[in-house]
């Protein structure tokens, strides 16, 4: 750079003052001989390293000179001249406006000096620009620059300090840097305004001049870009402002391609927007259009359209586009909304069989599959199945028929089979049948005042009381009186041969023989009751003392307390199943208690009832008890587990059916009947352990070779049961027993548990002794290889092995405490799992080391296992089954299971190894193809109880699965897929052969 | 079109260049990504607008000096750490300088006239760096969506402007708000946790 003090001398001009200085050279403010001032910029050669970059300055000035005059928003270009002796070159051009003195106004001593008015200056003062005034100076910029274009050159430098203003026009400055078009310079340019692809090229004019009204716009540092300061919503010209900014956006796309393909576009836009016409609604325009132009038959059909437009002249062909592209997007936004239903339909359907099977609402099931149904219509799909198998799995109540013209019942009772009702007449009992309406007795009373009626457990016996206490009891098959009996208090009990007759003013009851009709017993009585109900074997009287908050059973025989436990409130209804082991009691805080006279006094609290309860029973098989109470609804809830299975929007007058599962309800006051079936589940069988205990329990579970039996390891002993009726065989005082097998085709059960391993012939009746297979305690898991020649057991940190009649060598790995152990079905290999975090050990029996497809056992597992052809090794731990191959130890799928806080239930193989089932949750199981770990079906019961165990019948038709309330459920597998396939739904198991 | 990953060059790929000590395109890029950090750290500290500028020269030509010593070694102190110390020096150095006439500036700045103490420098520091990596992650999202999503990200995300007026400002829909949030958000956070990644590290 030359130092200032050397002024060079231009012919004509007298130079005033310098005013800016570059890498090239200096500008100079200048008066000519007309006194006009103007700015000289002067090159110097030395400033450049060779003559070609100088040379080439001096022709683009040279070439610049003549463009510049042709368009006002260029700085014109009056003359180029060479320097005295050549030293370089000069040329004379417009002087911006001095900045005005608002501006300038810093005040230190500059302020006096010239300053040029730039753009940047103006912005610096300004911060932005209103609306028209950037559209105009776009507009001007776009031009000039299209003008520079048009004529080959590139301004490669556009910003804000290099747009001049002279009388007020911007223009565009700064041209020692033009270059023609692809012409190569070295010069980066400034930052920001230059495109990512760097400077030269009509679009990088088209991005540098974006940039430029961006900080126009915004006020904003074009780094910023493209972010909108906070206020630009409120400004008041935002619309045309947000019109500007889809220029602004496309014109500084990093992409070149996307910019406007020329400075004409960009002038068009802008020409557009100055002209008050929306450049947004253009391009919305512009891009149906496009995307219209892609469907190529319509565009066929569109020229189509065209031509009869053209040749009736007067349909407005863009018009015309429009609809067609308007039509098309309309077709396809059906067909996409349509999908979109067709998904959201599905998924509802889902959902609602979800929800519907969820619920306790009588009739549920058939609104689960209803929707099943609108599902499978829409799309066959794997979530349907699960939910249709979770639907087969509930119980429900179907209705099964109204009966109307019923008199009011409000003291008449149902006889035991609801095939006939007692009526209070006149002075009579009437015995009518439900289904015809005829009275087919008529049985006269004692008193003509309408008296309390009930019947016999087994319908054979009914009994009136009137409330004087004068009581007569009919044989209701002849209807003849079996005797009478005076001053009875509230209220009589009507057992199978028995009844009872409380004096509660003589403080004793009097048993009754009706078949004999006559007194069989007088028993003291130390306490008040009202409510009271016969055992079924006649023996027992349930009854609630009043005034007192227990419950108690009192021996027939002699009238002492059989037994008794608290309640929080009275009594109000009270009932004892069939076999006599529970006694459930509706009582006034509402709730109702489910009593096992056997399993260690086991007392349920039934909570759910807004109201009292007025009437408890148990259905027929004492698996469900209903109860009806005031807040008018009649519940179901299983036993034993206490779950509320099904809910009745009716309460009132409750009768059970004694011959199949059949409840009926009439509504106080009501003159009409509902029948209800119980439709019980046709493909889940559920078997009640005789454990009496309530620790969690059974462990395991395993089918017999023919699959006849079951057999259960619980904390009571091992149990074997029948497996198509749950019959109850023979108990193994094998206390806290940790799994069964089933040796020798079945013909003993291998029972380990804590007090000991042993081997139960199962043929040889009770009296069997049992062969000892390891002595002492303490044991957990046995493992027999497939042959049944190799033992495996575990206990502590020892794992004990043999061969039949070999010795028993021992394994340990401290301080793993092993649990679970699992023989390969060839006994080659011992795999032994205990506590999660310990990991599990692999050992080759041969050889007492770790086979080598084993994989790490610093992996987590608390499982493991071999599928049944040996192929696969199973480690399974709270998140993932993982199987390895015991060939080369590769992994040949995982299955990951979910919500699992608590670890259990072994998974298990079908006999053929096809299809491997195991709790993906504490409650869910889940099929799978054992190949590829692929989930076939979901079985989720609706009674979530934790799954303790797994065991396929050896057929695979049927799984079954225990849990916790000492209970078995038995999956039939057949009729499920058979239930699942009749619905048009996938079911990937084959029956196994 | 050219590689938007590759515009703004990660530290790892800078530092590498920079050791050719010639790269002077490379210096630059390293003055664009720490400039303004070591800026507003030396302004923060107490120093007036030349005297950071000066600080940011002398910063850059230590590095420079330094950085053949400086080497990825996670024992020895992040990048983060190794640049703060470089830059507290130079500021020391500037404070140092001053005449004893002038505390009064220092004590202006709020915070700072315990900034002897190093959990002031450090806590100084961090929230440079903060915004550092904020600033730094804006601008490599900037190259991977498109400028009208970043614009609509910028007002309803970084101004925190209710989606309404986003809407009424930029004249979009609410899904058009919804989707840069959510898209641009999810770029912004990878990038904040990439430079986490290598610049803390």
């Amino acid at each position: 750079m030359k130092p200032a003090s050397n002024i060079p001398s231009i012919a004509d001009y007298v130079l005033i003052e310098r005013i800016g200085a570059g890498s090239y050279g200096e500008v100079w403010r200048a008066r000519g001989v007309t006194g006009r001032e103007r700015a000289v910029k002067v090159v110097y050669r030395g400033s450049f390293e060779s003559e070609r970059p100088y040379q080439r300055e001096f022709d683009g000035i040279r070439r610049f000179e003549s463009v510049s005059r042709g368009h006002p928003h260029l700085v014109a270009v009056f003359h180029v001249g060479r320097l005295e002796g050549d030293a370089g070159f000069y040329y004379v051009m417009e002087l911006a406006d001095p900045v005005s003195a608002r501006a300038a106004d810093s005040g230190d001593a500059t302020s006096e000096r010239y300053r040029p008015r730039t753009l940047r200056e103006d912005l610096d003062a300004r911060r932005f620009l209103g609306a028209s005034e950037l559209l105009s100076l776009g507009a001007g910029l776009a031009e000039a620059l299209k003008h520079l274009h048009d004529h080959g050159l590139i301004h490669r430098d556009v910003k804000p300090s290099n747009i001049i203003v002279v009388d007020g026009v911007p223009k565009l400055a700064d041209i020692g840097l033009v270059a023609e078009a692809g012409e190569s310079r070295s010069f980066v340019g400034t930052e920001g305004f230059v495109p990512p692809e760097g400077p030269g090229s009509v679009q990088g004019d088209v991005y540098s001049l974006g940039k430029v009204l961006f900080e126009a716009m915004t006020g904003r540092d074009r780094t910023e870009f493209p972010e909108l300061p906070a206020d630009f919503g409120s400004r008041p010209d935002h619309a045309s402002l947000l019109e500007l900014n889809e220029v602004i956006l496309r014109a500084c796309d990093r992409d070149p391609a996307r910019r406007h393909g020329s400075m004409e576009e960009v002038l068009a836009e802008l020409r557009l927007l100055q002209g008050g016409h929306s450049l947004r609604r253009f391009r919305q325009v512009e891009r149906r259009l496009i995307r219209f132009r892609r469907f190529g038959a319509l565009v066929g059909l569109v020229a189509v359209l065209a031509m009869g437009a053209w040749w009736l002249a007067r349909i407005d062909v863009t018009r015309q586009r429009t609809n067609f592209e308007i039509a098309e997007r309309l077709r396809r936004q059906a067909e996409s909304a349509d999908q979109r239903a067709r998904e959201q339909l599905h998924a509802t359907s889902v959902a609602l069989a979800r929800a519907s099977r969820l619920t306790v609402s009588a009739g549920r099931l058939g609104t689960a599959m209803e929707a099943i149904r609108q599902g499978v219509a829409v799309r066959p799909s794997r979530e349907l199945a699960d939910e249709l198998i979770g639907i087969l799995a509930g119980d429900d109540l179907r209705p099964s028929r109204r009966i109307t013209n019923l008199p009011s019942l409000r003291a008449g009772a149902f006889n035991p089979a609801m095939t006939e009702m007692a009526l209070p007449g006149n002075g009579t009992v009437l015995v009518r049948s439900v289904d015809e309406g005829t009275v087919r007795l008529t049985l006269k009373c004692r008193e003509a005042s309408a008296p309390f009626i009930a019947w016999g457990p087994d319908g054979r016996w009914l009994l009136a009381r009137h409330d004087s206490g004068r009581v007569r009891v009919w044989d209701a098959a002849s209807g003849a009186v079996a005797f009478d009996a005076d001053r009875v208090g509230f209220l009589p009990s009507v057992g199978a041969r028995r009844i009872v007759l409380p004096f509660q003013s003589e403080r004793r009851i009097e048993v009754w023989d009706p078949f004999l009709a006559r007194r069989v017993a007088s028993l003291p009585l130390t306490f008040d009751f009202d409510y009271s109900a016969i055992s079924p074997d006649d023996r027992f009287l349930a009854i609630n003392p009043i005034g007192v908050p227990v419950f108690r059973v009192l021996d027939l025989s002699d009238g002492s307390v059989n037994g008794e436990f608290p309640l929080e409130s009275s009594t109000a209804s009270l009932a004892w199943s069939s076999d006599g082991q529970w006694l459930a009691v509706g009582s006034d805080d509402n709730a109702v208690y489910l009593w096992s006279r056997q399993r260690d006094g086991l007392r349920l609290r039934l909570t759910g009832h807004q109201n009292y309860v007025h009437t408890v029973g148990f259905l027929p098989g004492d698996r469900i008890l209903a109860s009806s109470c005031w807040d008018g609804t009649t519940r179901l809830w299983e036993v034993p587990t206490g779950r509320e299975v099904l809910r009745l929007g009716v309460s009132g007058h409750l009768a059970l059916g004694t011959r199949g599962p059949r409840l009926a309800v009439q509504s106080y006051h009501s003159t009409e009947l509902d029948v209800f079936d119980v439709v019980q589940s046709s493909v889940v069988k559920l078997f009640s352990l005789p454990s009496t205990n309530r620790l969690i329990s059974p462990f395991d579970v395993s089918f017999s070779p023919d699959g006849t039996k079951l057999a259960v390891a619980a904390w009571d002993g091992a149990h074997v049961l029948d497996s198509s009726t749950g019959v109850h065989l023979r108990s193994l005082p094998e206390r806290f027993a940790r799994s069964t097998t089933f040796l020798s085709s079945g013909e003993s059960l291998l029972v380990s548990g804590h007090t000991g391993c042993r081997i139960w012939p199962l043929n040889g009746g009770d009296t069997a002794d049992p062969l000892v297979l390891a002595p002492g305690h303490g044991w957990n898991v046995a493992s027999v290889s497939a042959a049944g020649d190799v033992f495996a057991l575990a206990r502590g940190e020892e794992v004990w092995w043999w061969k039949r009649d070999g010795p028993k060598q021992v394994l340990r790995q401290w301080p793993q405490q092993f649990q679970r152990v699992a023989l390969s079905p060839d006994g080659r290999c011992l795999a032994a799992s205990g506590r999660l975090e310990l990991g599990f050990a692999v050992w080759d029996l041969q050889t007492g080391t770790q086979p080598a497809w084993a994989p790490p056992s610093s992996a987590l597992g608390a499982e493991v296992m071999f599928s049944p052809d040996g192929r696969l090794f199973l480690v399974g731990d709270s998140e993932r089954y993982v199987a390895y191959s015991t060939k080369d130890g590769a992994i040949r799928w995982r299955i990951p299971r979910f919500d699992t806080a608590v670890l259990h239930g072994l998974g298990t193989f079908t006999s053929n190894g096809r299809y491997f089932a195991c709790a993906l949750s504490r409650t869910v199981v889940g099929l799978h193809d054992a190949a590829t770990g692929e989930r076939l079906a979901t079985l989720e019961h609706p009674d979530p109880q934790q799954v303790l165990a797994l065991a396929f019948s050896p057929d695979g038709s049927r799984l079954a699965v225990a849990s916790p309330t000492h209970q078995v459920r038995l999956w039939d597998l057949k009729r499920l897929g058979a239930e699942v396939r009749a619905m048009g739904l996938p079911w990937g198991l084959d029956s196994v052969r | 079109m050219h590689d938007d990953a590759d515009w703004l060059p990660t530290r790892r790929s800078l530092l590498s260049r920079l050791r050719a000590w010639d790269d002077r395109e490379s210096w630059n890029a390293f003055y664009e990504a720490y400039g303004r950090l070591l800026f507003r750290y030396a302004v923060k500290a107490g120093l007036n607008a030349s005297e950071a500028e000066d600080v940011v020269q002398d910063t850059i030509v230590s590095v420079a000096k330094e950085l053949p010593e400086f080497r990825y070694d996670p024992e020895r102190g992040s990048f983060k750490g190794w640049l703060h110390q470089i830059v507290r020096r130079r500021v020391v150095d500037h404070l140092r300088r001053r005449p004893r006439e002038r505390p009064q500036e220092i004590l202006d700045v709020p915070g700072l006239q315990e900034a002897d103490s190093r959990d002031d420098w450090e806590s100084l520091w961090n929230a440079e760096w903060a915004q550092h990596l904020t600033t730094r992650a804006i601008e490599r999202v900037k190259t991977q969506v498109s400028a009208r999503q970043f614009q609509i990200f910028s007002l309803a995300v970084l101004q925190d402007q209710p989606g309404a007026v986003v809407c009424r400002t930029l004249g979009v829909n609410p899904a058009m708000v919804y989707l840069a949030r959510h898209r641009v958000g999810r770029l912004f956070r990878r990038e904040v946790d990439r430079l986490r990644r290598e610049e803390e590290r």
